[in-house]
Order: structure tokens, then sequence, then C-alpha cells
């Protein structure tokens, strides 16, 4: 084994993940090789530095109306999926009136309309992704500045 | 006489009352959790203002998935493994974006936070614990050093050093094998290590 492979029975020996036996083979290890013993001092104070990264307790105001929030979302999932359906639907159902008398039109190809439809279909439900997207960035947009 | 008051009813009591519709107990699991998840997230993202919205994203993603919860992990680490997978989905959104945290840009540090630093990484002086500990900018040069791994790399730090949890845990939170885990706690260790010696350079 070369001094690379101990390193991870260093962290193991770090983070009190070792057997016995892993134990062992690494102290054996450490005794006779300097630069791993040294190695393990650093990751030592390394630890002891991450270990200032301490946990933060967040500002009463996170958690405020924070219950509410959360049902409000969930219900509004499920009003977006009826949204999206039923605004879906009634685009298509325009779209189709609009190009009705084409369709009906026994002069035009079977592609062309089959096209046409697939065409209405696509907008409908392009353009409402991109309202719901809008709508939802919306709020969203304040803090773009904040982020850079 | 036993003591009724205080016997804590774990997770897994907790989860069942769940799924039987008692929103009680779901206030009661996330009122347990909420703190450190969030925790969690503003270090693997350093956003205070994103790490808020992506715990309620988890808890909402909690509640909303309880039912599917088959408990074949703990709830512990389910929860951690929902808010771990949001917030790695969003680091890459950033990434794609080009947005960086404002922390990552600014480069001159604390004068006093560097020589706490450097006392640090030096093998055998160990710094005033009563000057570390009010000294926050350490724990700010700590987290900015953190910002420098790769997200993967960052978030088995998180959970292993500021979470505490054990190896198996993470393996089960991050879903990938304990071999993958040793190697890559190693290796962001190691580069961690080479950030924070730059950084007192
Ligand atoms: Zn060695």
């Amino acid at each position: 084994m070369t001094c690379r492979n101990y390193k991870e029975l260093m962290m193991g020996y770090l983070d009190n993940e070792l057997d016995d036996e892993q134990r062992k083979v690494l102290e054996e290890h450490l005794a006779s090789c300097s630069e791993c013993s040294k190695e393990l001092e650093q990751f030592k104070q390394l630890k002891r530095i991450t270990d200032e990264v301490t946990l933060v307790e967040p500002e009463d105001r996170i958690w405020e109306e924070y219950w509410g929030s959360i049902y409000n979302r969930i219900e509004r999932g499920i009003g977006w999926i009826l949204f999206s359906v039923a605004a879906i639907l009634l685009i298509i159902y325009a779209g189709f009136k609009a190009i009705e008398e084409l369709i009906r039109d026994p002069a035009v190809g079977i592609i062309l309309k089959a096209g046409l439809l697939a065409l209405v279909a696509g907008l409908a439900i392009l353009f409402v992704s991109i309202l719901r997207e809008r709508l939802y960035f919306r709020k969203r947009e304040r803090y773009k500045d904040v982020r850079r | 006489m036993r003591s009724q008051t205080n016997i804590t009813i774990d997770d897994a009591a907790l989860v069942e009352q769940c799924k039987s519709g008692d929103s009680d107990a779901m206030e009661r699991l996330i009122l347990r959790y909420q703190n450190r998840v969030y925790n969690a997230i503003l270090k693997i993202c350093a956003n205070p203002h994103d790490a808020a919205e992506l715990t309620q994203d988890t808890f909402v993603k909690v509640i909303e998935n309880i039912d599917k919860f088959r408990g074949r992990s703990s709830f512990y680490t389910w929860v951690f493994r929902i808010a771990v997978n949001l917030t790695l989905n969003y680091c890459r959104r950033n990434a794609r974006l080009g947005i960086r945290s404002l922390d990552a840009e600014k480069n001159h540090h604390d004068w006093q936070a560097t020589t706490l630093l450097k006392q640090f990484l030096t093998n055998g002086r160990s710094p005033d614990p009563a000057l570390v500990a009010q000294n926050k900018e350490l724990c700010r040069l700590a987290v900015k050093a953190l910002m420098k791994l790769d997200d993967d790399q960052r978030a088995v730090v998180v959970l292993r050093d500021i979470e505490s949890m054990n190896y198996a845990q993470i393996a089960d939170v991050l879903d990938i094998e304990l071999g993958t885990l040793k190697s890559r706690l190693s290796r962001a260790r190691c580069k961690l290590r080479d950030v924070l010696e730059t950084m007192v350079k």
C-alpha cells in the first residue's frame, strides 16, 4: 500500500469510522512514516476549522407564515395543474375553431390538416408553459441583483 | 414510576401518525428538522434567501410524498436526501446560468481572521479559543473555502462536519457507495486544505 492509499484510512480515523484492524494498520504506518503523520495533523487542524462552521440559527422571520405558505404552495400546485390543463384545452379549442373550415375542406390534404392541428396544440402548450414561467419568476426577479 | 412526559416520540412513530392524516405529527417532524435542514442547505448553496426557499421546497416535497415513504431508510436521511438533491440541482442550475454568490467574489479578508487561520494551519500552535469564538470572520472564511469545492464534494463535507452524520447515513443521503463516499471525502478535504493554504499566503 502506498501513502496515497492511507488517506482514506486517515479520514476514517478522523471521523471515528475505523474498526480495530483498520486502526491498527493505519497506526503502524503512521509510526513509520513521518509524511503521513504530518498530514494527519494537518487534517486534524482542518477539521477544527470546519468545526467552526457551526449551526447558524436562522432568523425567526424565515419561519413566519411558514406553515401557511407550505400548504398554500401545495394547493397552488394543484391549482396550477388544473389551470394548465384547462387553458391548454381552451386554446386548442379556439385554435381548432379558427381553422375549422380549412379542416372540413376536402380539397386540403390530410398531412396539412394534421400539421395544422399539431401546430395549434403545440402553440397552446408552449403559450401556457411560458405564461406559467413568467408568473412564477416575476416574484423572484427582485432578488436578481443581489445574487449576482 | 415511569413518567410519560419526557418520552420523545421517535420519527417512525410520527411518520405513521402523519400517514393516518395527523397534521400535528407532521408539524412536529418539520419543527424537529427545519433548522438543521436549513443550515445544511445554506452551507451548500451559500445564499440565505434561497436556502429558506429550498428548505420550504424540501418540506413541501416531504408532505407530498410522505405516503410513499416506505421506511427503507430513516426519515432523517430521507429528508436530507430530498434537501440535498434540491440544493445540488439548484447549484447546477446557477452554474449553468453563470450566477455566483456575492461572497465568492470578494478577495480581501479580515486580517485577524487570516492570522487565526494561519495559526490553525501551522502545526503545533493552537490559537486562543476565546479569540476564535468571537471571530465570526473565521467561520466566514471557512464557508468561503467550502464554496471553492465542487458541489458534490461540498455536500459531503457539510453532511459530515456540519451535520455530523456518519458515513452510512451520508452514503444513504447521497445514494452512493461507501467506497465512493470515502474517496470523495478524502479528495474534498485535500482540496479544502489547499484552498485554505492559498488563502493565508
Ligand atoms: Zn505514509
